[in-house]
């Protein structure tokens, strides 16, 4: 079935229209309007720019800015996760019982991290990420000050060091993110 | 008081165009069609006009009958001042766009 451009265009200019910031929407029924006065060859360029207008609009909100970090996180942490599993695969073989253990509770720590920030945001990952990043830092300086020196405490406090830095950047992405969504929110429009 | 401000040759150019007439209604495709300029582009700037205060828009009735209402677009008294004093500082770079599109 051959699909008309004049219907694909109607299908874009209703997807700008539905995509556009709520405070645009009369704007949009107004390019919507302009459809019933223009030459159907022309209907598929007009709807094209105003589906690319707004895109940018919807981009520049801080609903999208704090949804994209809320993503970005999501996924970092999720590939975080991942990576310890498949470090504690790796090591398994090897017999380093506390290093598989500490892989995969951290996987899994992370994992539930994943989980909340897509579930509450990022203002819960802040609240939880920081105990964590605290309780971490303790470890990281036991291991250091009373840990027998050993290939296997080398290797687990390396872990936990990467793992407290990744929490940083997590809550340094997360309070930037807040911080400019507060920004935008006091930016009169 | 109007602030200068950079403005684009497209920008100018819309300016332009809306001064010629200032008391009309222009539509988004009048604008279009006349200085040449595409939809991504134009409504952009002109929300950006309008933002600043220097445009104002509305519904009109069309003046084909039995067509929706169409949202038109105008200079307010800041907007004329602005497209006077642009168009001062480079009405040689108008008069070419113009040109172009004839």
């Amino acid at each position: 079935m051959i699909i008309s451009r004049a219907r694909i265009a109607a299908a874009m200019i209703g997807l700008a229209k539905s995509i556009a910031p709520s405070d645009r929407k009369e704007w949009f029924d107004g390019m919507v309007a302009e459809f019933d006065h223009m030459p159907r060859q022309e209907l598929l360029p007009f709807a094209l720019g105003c589906l690319t207008t707004s895109v940018r609009l919807r981009a520049r909100t801080r609903e999208f800015a704090l949804a994209a970090v809320r993503l970005a996180l999501v996924v970092g942490a999720i590939m975080w996760s991942l990576a310890h599993i498949w470090f504690a695969l790796r090591i398994w073989p090897e017999d380093v019982p506390l290093l598989v253990t500490a892989s995969l509770v951290t996987a899994a720590i992370f994992a539930a991290g994943a989980v909340v920030t897509a579930r509450f945001g990022l203002r819960v990952t802040t609240s939880l990420a920081v105990p964590a990043l605290f309780t971490g830092t303790l470890v990281i300086l036991f291991l250091l000050v009373f840990a027998a020196p050993g290939r296997s405490s080398e290797a687990l406090t390396a872990l936990l060091i990467e793992d407290v830095l990744m929490l940083v950047a997590a809550i340094v992405i997360a309070k930037a993110a807040q911080s400019y969504a507060a920004f935008k929110t006091r930016e009169p429009s | 008081m109007v602030r200068r401000q950079n403005i684009s040759r497209q920008t100018l150019l819309v300016l332009s165009h809306l001064a010629e007439r200032p008391r009309d209604w222009w539509h988004g495709y009048d604008l279009m069609g006349s200085t040449g300029i595409k939809s991504g582009t134009l409504y952009p700037m002109l929300l950006r006009l309008h933002d600043q205060g220097y445009l104002e828009a509305r519904w009109v009735e069309s003046s084909t009958p039995g067509r929706p209402q169409r949202h038109a677009y105008r200079l307010t008294a800041a907007g004329k001042e602005l497209a006077r004093t642009s168009i001062a500082g480079k009405a040689g770079a108008v008069q070419d766009q113009k040109g172009a599109l004839a």
